[in-house]
């Protein structure tokens, strides 16, 4: 079989809701732009194909619904993310005070590790702007996260947004990655594993008669 | 023991790793016929404790682990693998029935001796595993949620292995996808076509009857309809002629009883009319400073804005910006925020809203048949949403009935909770179908008088009859 990806991973969008979550999404994987698109309900998604350093990297997209009374719904999926979009409306102070709340909801919910990224979207609306780019910044900064202002309308930092977290992703792996190549050999070995039950496998000799 | 093992394919990306599970399918004394091992097909094998000798764990470098067992005849077993975690629970399930000592050369090597012959002669319907005790329930291990975030990893080892294996080996997957062709390399469809093989018998001939029609004739002399379970049988036949739909309608969603007069619906819509102008003057009447105030009425306000400015805006009668459509949808979906406070505005709302306002074509009566409406499914919305939790399990429930294999697959695919079918269930397929169609389903379905029975059967009919692809493209990812 043709290599499809050597790599799938699930990113997650989070927002109040008409911040432009779908919209970056379509713009991102189709660069369609639909000013009036239909809102979101459940929890939606679009997978992409990137190459980052020569590696494949299939990226699924998961789109929630910004509304917080499916939250029992869409939290479900927190805990199966490696990365997520924190995005507000650079036209709306009330979602950029929000951010604090997915923030929280997402440190609770979501994995350890999870990969985190600021999008201030809608940065083309500059004449009714309510949140300043420093306090993006900010607020980013104090999170430890990174920071883009995008626009999906005039395809502003999209890419650019979303092939920073992939790589993010990618980084805060990158050592799991290198290790699963190099378990493809054991992998096929197991064949033989079934026949001579002398194989030894070093990798977790430190594991020696735990049961996890 | 019993395993059903995971069917791994290399011809497209579920996204998950199906997971291990034991079924309780096979009795005691059906265990003791059995030769010491049994491949019950390419998927399964069955092994009696007594009959295990020795089990090997080992641990991929990404924390997957995978478990060999070795039968006292020395019968290769195929690898057992653990991409979610689980080998610990299983291990302590099977030290109930069996010791498992560590060899003293080789940590990760357990051999396997009998605690003692009553123990063993237990069987897995014993052990409590599966809560209704049915002999054909499948029930999965809880996973570790946490180990599960590195689906997409471990993934890439299959991938490599079905890439590198001949087709012919023995590992070579037989799944359910393999009835078509793999996908071109560019080729993203992202959906799959996936083949149960339960066998309904044939689709029924169902012949529909001819829409309601001709109105007059099923009225009395005072403009009572005469039968109106006649009148409900002839819309579950054929639906209702388009250019009825503004009368009856009214009486299916309760704004007029079956039994009133023309006179007495007179009176009800001037009192209704009256009702709904004084709702309306309440949200109207507040002032922006007022509003600073109210954080509620505010989200509300906002959203509803939001949402109506992306709700059938193909349709004629919300479409292009300066449209009144957009401001009847506002206005109705903020005085149903004043009539009930406490739910306010939910998303969804307005995709429930726009056909009652495109058939009705008035602001009063819309709002009154969306209160009828809501009185059947306002539960759905509530925060705890625990209507609709039920719902989807009810769901399951009934899949488990009518197509057991899917509700298997969809398991495999960790979309088991039909977590997908949410918006079917929530806005009635109102984003499945065409605008018109859902007219027809809305009303012919029974959907605007058994409101409860309708959510149920339609998405199962959906996914069983109507060929799976509506329901695979939203399953992948679920």
């Amino acid at each position: 079989m043709a290599k499809q990806y050597d790599v799938l991973f699930r990113l997650l969008l989070l927002g109040d809701s008409g911040v432009g979550k779908t919209c970056l999404l379509c713009r991102f994987t189709d660069n369609e732009f639909h000013p009036s698109h239909i809102s979101t309900i459940g929890v939606d998604f679009k997978m992409k194909t990137l190459e980052i350093d020569g590696i494949k990297v299939r990226i699924q997209i998961w789109d929630t619904a910004g509304q917080e009374r499916y939250q029992t719904i869409t939290k479900q999926y927190y805990r199966r993310a490696q990365g997520i979009f924190l995005v507000y409306d650079i036209t709306s102070e009330r979602s950029f005070q929000h951010i604090m709340k997915w923030a929280s909801d997402v440190d609770e919910y979501a994995p350890d590790n999870i990969q985190r990224i600021l999008i201030g979207n809608k940065s083309d609306e500059e004449e009714k702007r309510q949140v300043a780019t420093g306090q993006g910044n900010k607020l980013a900064k104090d999170y430890g996260m990174d920071f883009f202002e995008t626009s999906a309308s005039t395809n502003y930092n999209i890419t650019e947004s979303f092939t920073r977290l992939a790589e993010q992703v990618l980084a805060a792996n990158k050592k799991d990655l290198d290790l699963l190549r190099a378990s493809v050999t054991d992998e096929l070995n197991l064949a033989a594993l079934e026949e001579e039950e002398g194989i030894t496998d070093g990798a977790a000799a430190s594991q020696k008669g735990c049961w996890c | 023991m019993f395993f059903i093992y995971g069917v791994e394919d290399t011809n497209f990306d579920p996204g998950y790793e199906p997971d291990w599970a034991v079924i309780s399918t096979v009795k005691r004394d059906q265990v003791r016929e059995h030769p010491p091992v049994k491949e019950t097909s390419q998927w399964s094998f069955s092994l009696p404790l007594s009959e295990l000798y020795s089990l090997r764990r080992s641990r991929f470098s990404l924390g997957r682990n995978f478990l060999v067992f070795t039968s006292r005849g020395g019968h290769p077993l195929p690898p057992l693998h653990f991409h979610r975690g689980g080998t610990r629970e299983l291990l302590r399930a099977m030290q109930r029935y069996i010791i498992l000592a560590p060899s003293p050369v080789d940590g990760r090597l357990f051999l396997a001796y009998p605690h003692d012959s009553g123990a063993l002669s237990q069987s897995f319907d014993e052990l409590h595993l599966f809560d209704d005790g049915s002999s054909d329930l499948v029930s999965r291990f809880i996973q570790d949620p946490y180990a599960t975030t590195f689906g997409g990893f471990s993934k890439v080892t299959n991938f490599f292995r079905g890439a590198l294996r001949p087709p012919d080996s023995p590992f070579h997957p037989r799944g359910p996808q393999d009835h078509h062709g793999p996908p071109t390399a560019d080729d993203e469809p992202g959906f799959e076509l996936i083949t149960c093989g339960v066998e309904l018998g044939p689709k029924p001939d169902v012949t529909r009857g001819q829409p309601l029609d001709k109105w007059e004739e099923f009225l009395d002399p005072e403009g009572r309809v005469k039968d109106p379970q006649q009148i409900k049988e002839l819309v579950f036949r054929g639906g209702i002629t388009p250019s009825l739909r503004k009368d009856v309608w009214k009486f299916l969603l309760g704004f007029y009883p079956w039994n009133s007069t023309v006179k007495e619906r007179e009176d009800i819509l001037r009192m209704k009319t009256d009702e709904y102008f004084r709702m309306k003057v309440q949200w109207k009447s507040v002032s922006e400073e007022q509003e600073m105030r109210n954080s509620l009425l505010r989200g509300y306000r906002s959203l509803i804005e939001r949402d109506v400015s992306r709700t059938d805006r193909h349709n004629t009668f919300f479409s292009g910006n300066d449209n009144p459509g957009l401001t009847l949808l506002n206005d109705v979906l903020m005085t149903y925020c004043m009539f009930n406070f406490d739910l306010g505005y939910v998303q969804g709302m307005s995709d429930l809203l726009a056909p009652l306002l495109f058939v009705t074509q008035n602001e009063v009566e819309s709002f009154w048949c969306l209160t009828g409406f809501m009185e059947m499914v306002h539960q759905n919305f509530e925060e705890s949403q625990e209507a609709m939790k039920q719902q989807l399990l009810q769901l399951s429930l009934l899949m488990k009935a009518l197509d057991p294999e899917l509700l298997d697959y969809l398991d495999t695919q960790d979309s088991g909770s039909l977590c997908f079918c949410f918006r079917w269930l929530l806005i009635w397929f109102k984003r499945e179908f065409s605008f018109e169609d859902i007219l027809s389903l809305w009303e012919v379905s029974g959907a605007l008088f058994c409101a409860r029975f309708f959510g149920l059967v339609c998405p199962v009919k959906t996914s069983i009859w109507g060929s799976s692809s509506a329901l695979t493209t939203t399953s992948t990812l679920f």
